[in-house]
C-alpha cells in the first residue's frame, strides 16, 4: 500500500514537473521543449532537497523510464506516411542514415574506449 | 482502438523479449513492426489509429523528466567526467554531421532532408520542434530519429562485444550520441550508470545539433 502511494505520489510530481516545463515553454523559452524544461527544474530540485525526495521519486520515475520506449510506437508506427520514400531514393536516404548512426556508434565506443576509457576518474561512493 | 492495440501489442512484445532476451526483439521495434502490419491488414489508416494513440506520445514528456533521477544520482561521477564526456560527443555530432548531412548535399538532396539528417541523433520529441523551426520535415524526422534510437539499442551491445567496449563511459557516450533516448533506454536495463553518461551524452547531443543546424545549413545553402 505504501508502495503504491510512492509509485503513485512519485508519477504525480513528475507530471507536474513536465506540466511546469510545458507551460515554461509555451510563455517563456518557445526554443527549448517543455519535457527539457522540466527535467532541468526537476534536476535543480533534486539538488537543493537532496538524497530524500530523490528516493521518493525513484519508483515513478523508473516505471516511466522502463516503458520509454514504448511511448515511441505512435509515431514510428507513422513511417507508413511515407509510401513514396518506397522507392530507389527512399532506399538511399534511410540506408545513409542507418549508416551515419552505426558508424558513430561504432566509432565513438571504440575509439573512448582506447583513449579515455582507460582513465575514467570515479569516486567512491559515500 | 489505436490506444489499446498498441498497449497489447507492445505488453506481448515485451513478454517475447524478456522470455528470449534477443536484442533484435527489441519491443519497440517489434511492436512498431505488428502494429504497421495489423493498419494494413485492417485497412484503417495512420490517422485514425494515432487519433487514440496520440495519448501514449504524451507520456514521452514525463518519461525524459523522470531521466533527471539517475542523472541526479551519478551527478558527481558525471562531473568529474565532464571533459570527456563534452568532447566526445562534440566529435560523435561532427561524424554524424560529415556522414549524414553532408553526403546528402554532396548528391544535392533537398534542403529539407539535409535539415532532418542532420537532427537524426537527437531524441524525438525534441527533434520535431527543432525540425519544424528550422524548415525540416517533422514527421520524417521523427521516423529517422526512432530508426536511429532503435538501431543503437539493438545494435548496440552486440558492438561493444564485437569492440571490446567495456568502459560505461564509452557505452554510454556512444549510445547518447547515436541512439539518444531509446538506446539510453536499453542501457539502462543492464547498466545505470551507462544509461546516465547516455542521458548526459543524449541532452548534449540535442543541444550541440540544435545550435549546430542553423549554421551547419547557413554554410551549405
Amino acid at each position: 500500500m505504501k508502495d503504491a502511494l510512492k509509485l503513485a505520489g512519485g508519477l504525480l510530481v513528475i507530471i507536474v514537473f513536465y506540466m511546469v516545463g510545458r507551460l515554461i515553454n509555451s510563455y517563456l523559452l518557445p526554443l527549448v521543449p517543455g519535457s527539457i524544461i522540466g527535467m532541468l527544474l526537476l534536476f535543480t530540485v533534486l539538488m537543493i532537497f537532496g538524497e530524500k525526495l530523490s528516493q521518493w521519486l525513484q519508483d515513478g520515475a523508473k516505471l516511466l523510464i522502463k516503458y520509454l520506449p514504448l511511448f515511441f510506437v505512435p509515431v514510428t508506427v507513422g513511417i507508413i506516411q511515407y509510401d513514396n520514400l518506397v522507392s530507389l531514393f527512399g532506399l538511399f536516404f534511410f540506408s545513409l542514415m542507418m549508416a551515419s548512426s552505426f558508424i558513430v556508434l561504432v566509432l565513438l565506443s571504440s575509439l573512448l574506449e582506447r583513449t579515455a576509457g582507460k582513465k575514467e576518474k570515479s569516486v567512491s561512493w559515500d | 482502438m489505436g490506444l489499446i492495440v498498441t498497449l497489447i501489442v507492445f505488453g506481448a512484445a515485451q513478454f517475447v523479449y524478456l522470455k528470449l532476451k534477443h536484442s533484435f526483439l527489441l519491443p519497440v521495434f517489434t511492436a512498431t513492426v505488428v502494429i504497421i502490419g495489423l493498419i494494413f491488414l485492417t485497412g484503417t489508416t495512420y490517422e485514425a489509429y494515432y487519433a487514440s494513440a496520440r495519448w501514449i506520445d504524451w507520456f514521452l514528456g514525463p518519461a525524459v523528466v523522470a531521466l533527471s533521477l539517475p542523472l541526479y544520482k551519478y551527478r558527481k561521477m558525471l562531473f568529474l567526467n565532464r571533459k570527456t564526456i563534452v568532447s566526445w560527443v562534440f566529435f560523435g555530432a561532427v561524424i554524424g554531421i560529415v556522414s549524414g548531412a553532408i553526403v546528402l548535399w554532396v548528391f544535392s538532396i533537398h534542403e529539407s532532408f539535409v535539415i532532418s539528417a542532420l537532427l537524426k541523433n537527437t531524441t524525438t520529441p525534441v527533434a520535431i520542434d527543432i525540425a519544424a523551426i528550422y524548415g525540416g520535415i517533422p514527421p520524417l524526422t521523427a521516423v529517422i530519429c526512432t530508426m536511429s534510437g532503435m538501431l543503437g539499442a539493438i545494435v548496440g551491445p552486440a558492438v561493444y562485444r564485437r569492440f571490446q567496449v567495456n568502459s560505461d563511459i564509452a557505452k554510454g557516450v556512444a549510445m547518447g550520441a547515436a541512439g539518444h533516448a531509446i538506446g539510453t533506454a536499453r542501457l539502462m536495463e543492464d547498466n545505470d550508470y551507462a544509461g546516465a553518461v547516455s542521458t548526459i551524452s543524449f541532452l548534449l547531443m540535442t543541444v550541440l545539433m540544435t545550435v549546430l543546424t542553423p549554421v551547419v545549413v547557413f554554410l551549405l545553402y
